[in-house]
């Protein structure tokens, strides 16, 4: 059983900060942990944990009082309450750094980047996004094994849409 | 033939639009970022779809992501609101690549009016007056003796320029190179070109704007005009419609002016011819053409009762107006305050943050609310900070005023600073009221009263003439 209280968070935040997700939810029995670097999605999760390092605004806002608002130089972590979204216990999700099209393969007909059952490493290449022509590498962002390929080949995706849940393994290096 | 638009906006221009796209039964999907997806435009659009995270830079004015949004979701039309995207010939492109109907002008008629001095010198061949000024300065040193032709006082404007920004002006010879300089600099951090122009400076003038509506089949119609000389930094705060108090030829030639210049240059799509009127003399000016939809186009709604945003989705989709000039006409008068998240006791900085109260006047026959806010909303600090616009009318300007006064005095919002209290008091003042106002008075009450201005509680509103600085 994966323990909360056994995750190494220090690590954990760093591999995130290091990668290219903006987000990794990890569910437990207990609830869930939330590794966010970017504001918080709809953050339906956590009403009362403002998550976010905030970006500064373009025109305004910046260095205001607003009380709902913190501002984080580092990843935070969140724990909060299951959410009918996330990941199962023990896993995360891989979300799209960018909306456009979703790519499995850096080409047609070559084989897909990850199938269900490899094994990943942070750094490595998991999906393309194609937004008007330009290719975004997604990385995979954290140890661990696919268990899910949840957007079809091709498909249309959104911005922070999971793509892959992956089976968290502790970080080997 | 549109039948799905990606509404590629946020807060209450993308809640009207969406409204629009009902009246003419097309469907909306909005686009969203980070900060926005329980947005009112979230849950009234048939769908959303998650453009980017909640600065703007990665999310409302990317192009290429509103495109792809607009290709994932099925959309064959986007519509881009004002600000963000909404003169972006590169949007307008990428639509015209993709064949998606951009909601707005075509891009030949998007890059000539983003194009100050080319707007100028369109509007003069369409014999439209314009105030004396140079082409773009390319040498600082041959700036004096352009200068002296045009005759001082004189702006420095940024051919890229709007909203004030790489505007300086210059009153003496001797302050027009470090002028020069300065607005260049400003111009190109602001727009991304230092190009500057010099332009004859009226002290005392007002803005009057004209609010045109042309189809792509050469039908070019305005709907009157607004007087928009209320204003702090270059922002509006109050509009009203039609602009009072002007000899009937200056209204009439403002008005033909506009259909003229928009017709001369192909132009379709709604669209705004804005002009400077000279306070004293009346004698009126070309400024610039919004190629957009814009904020106050409500009071030239309630006057005109044609539904703007439903014309522009029709004639988009290429189909003829359903009126013509003769069909026009303007009852009544209508005047907007526009109601900002900001706190004028504090420099208008802005106040975002949760609505813990949010209460509006009744709405109906005299009032109208444009906003996207309701209580428990969270007024996000990426954005302008516009949250409502209030709008009354009444058969006379006075009672339009009046009754703004009442929907002003029923609108309670807490939780944030808004400029109401600062609306309240300036649709009092007799300057107003009387329309003597000219483009600077706002800036300069402020400065006059002094830092605290904002702060004070609204004056007993009695008597409209009586001083309430």
């Amino acid at each position: 059983m994966f323990d909360l209280g056994e995750v190494n968070l220090e690590s954990l935040i760093a591999a995130v900060d290091r990668s290219g997700l903006t987000e990794v939810t990890i569910t437990t029995a207990d609830g869930e942990l939330r590794i966010s670097k970017a504001a918080p999605a709809a953050s339906t999760a956590a009403p009362a944990a403002p998550a976010a390092a905030l970006p500064v605004a373009a025109t305004s806002g910046a260095g205001t009082s607003e009380p709902a608002v913190t501002a984080a130089p580092v990843a935070a972590v969140v724990a909060a309450a299951d959410t009918p979204e996330g990941p199962p216990p023990g896993h995360a999700h891989i979300r799209t750094p960018l909306l456009g099209v979703f790519y499995r393969a850096p080409e047609p007909g070559a084989p897909p980047f990850v199938e269900v059952g490899d094994r990943v490493e942070p750094d490595q290449t998991v999906a393309i996004v194609e937004a008007m022509k330009v290719f975004t590498a997604v990385p995979a962002g954290v140890h661990g094994v696919v268990r899910e390929v949840l957007v079809a080949d091709r498909d249309f995706v959104e911005f922070d849409q999971p793509i892959l849940v992956v089976e968290i393994e502790a970080d080997a290096g | 033939m549109i039948s799905r638009v990606l509404v590629a906006n946020r807060g209450e221009i993308a809640v009207r639009v969406i409204r629009a796209c009902r009246t003419v039964g097309i469907e909306a999907v909005l686009a969203v970022s980070s900060a926005d997806r329980d947005s009112a435009g979230a849950r009234l659009a048939d769908d959303t779809v998650h453009l980017g995270p909640a600065p703007a830079g990665e999310s409302y004015l990317r192009p290429e992501l509103v495109v792809a949004a607009a290709l994932g979701k099925g959309c064959d039309a986007i519509h881009p609101g004002y600000g963000f995207l909404a003169e972006s010939v590169e949007l307008a492109a990428l639509c015209e690549e993709n064949g998606i109907v951009f909601v707005g002008p075509d891009v030949r008629a998007l890059g000539q009016f983003g194009d100050k001095v080319t707007a100028r010198n369109l509007a003069a061949s369409s014999g439209v007056p314009v105030l004396p000024a140079s082409e773009p300065i390319t040498d600082p040193r041959s700036a004096p003796e352009i200068a002296a032709q045009i005759g001082y006082p004189l702006l420095v404007k940024a051919a890229a320029g709007g909203g004030g920004k790489g505007m300086r002006r210059v009153s003496a010879p001797d302050e027009l190179v470090p002028a020069l300089e300065l607005a260049a600099a400003e111009a190109k951090a602001a727009f991304g070109s230092p190009v500057v122009y010099l332009e004859r400076y009226v002290a005392s003038s007002r803005h009057v704007e004209v609010q045109v509506v042309a189809d792509t089949h050469g039908s070019v119609v305005h709907l009157g005009d607004r007087d928009c000389t209320v204003q702090r930094r270059h922002q509006k705060l109050i509009e009203e419609a039609p602009a009072p108090d002007l000899p009937p030829h200056v209204q009439e030639g403002l008005r033909e002016s506009a259909v003229r210049l928009c017709r001369d240059a192909g132009y379709r799509s709604v669209g705004t011819v804005e002009f400077l009127v000279d306070a004293a003399t009346k004698e009126y000016y070309f400024l610039e053409v919004n190629p957009r939809i814009q904020v106050e186009h409500g009071v030239t709604e309630l006057v005109t009762g044609i539904d703007l945003v439903a014309t522009q989705l029709k004639v988009a989709a290429g189909e003829p107006l359903p009126f013509t000039q003769d069909d026009v006409e303007i009852t009544g008068h209508a005047v907007e305050c526009r109601i900002n998240a900001e706190d004028p006791a504090l420099g208008f900085r802005p106040s975002p943050g949760r609505i813990t109260t949010w209460r509006t006047p009744a709405t109906g026959d005299h009032v109208r609310i444009d906003t996207h806010c309701f209580e428990g909303y969270l007024v996000p600090p990426y954005y302008d900070s516009l949250v409502a616009k209030v709008m009354t009318t009444g058969p006379t300007r006075d009672e339009a005023f009046d009754r703004m006064d009442d929907a002003l005095g029923d609108l309670a919002i807490e939780g944030v600073t808004t400029t109401r209290d600062l609306q309240r008091r300036l649709i009092a003042r007799p300057e107003v009221r009387e329309m003597t106002v000219s483009t600077p008075w706002l800036d300069s009450l402020l400065a006059a009263a002094g830092p605290g201005a904002g702060a004070e509680r609204p004056q007993p509103q009695t008597d409209p003439k009586e001083h309430v600085a």
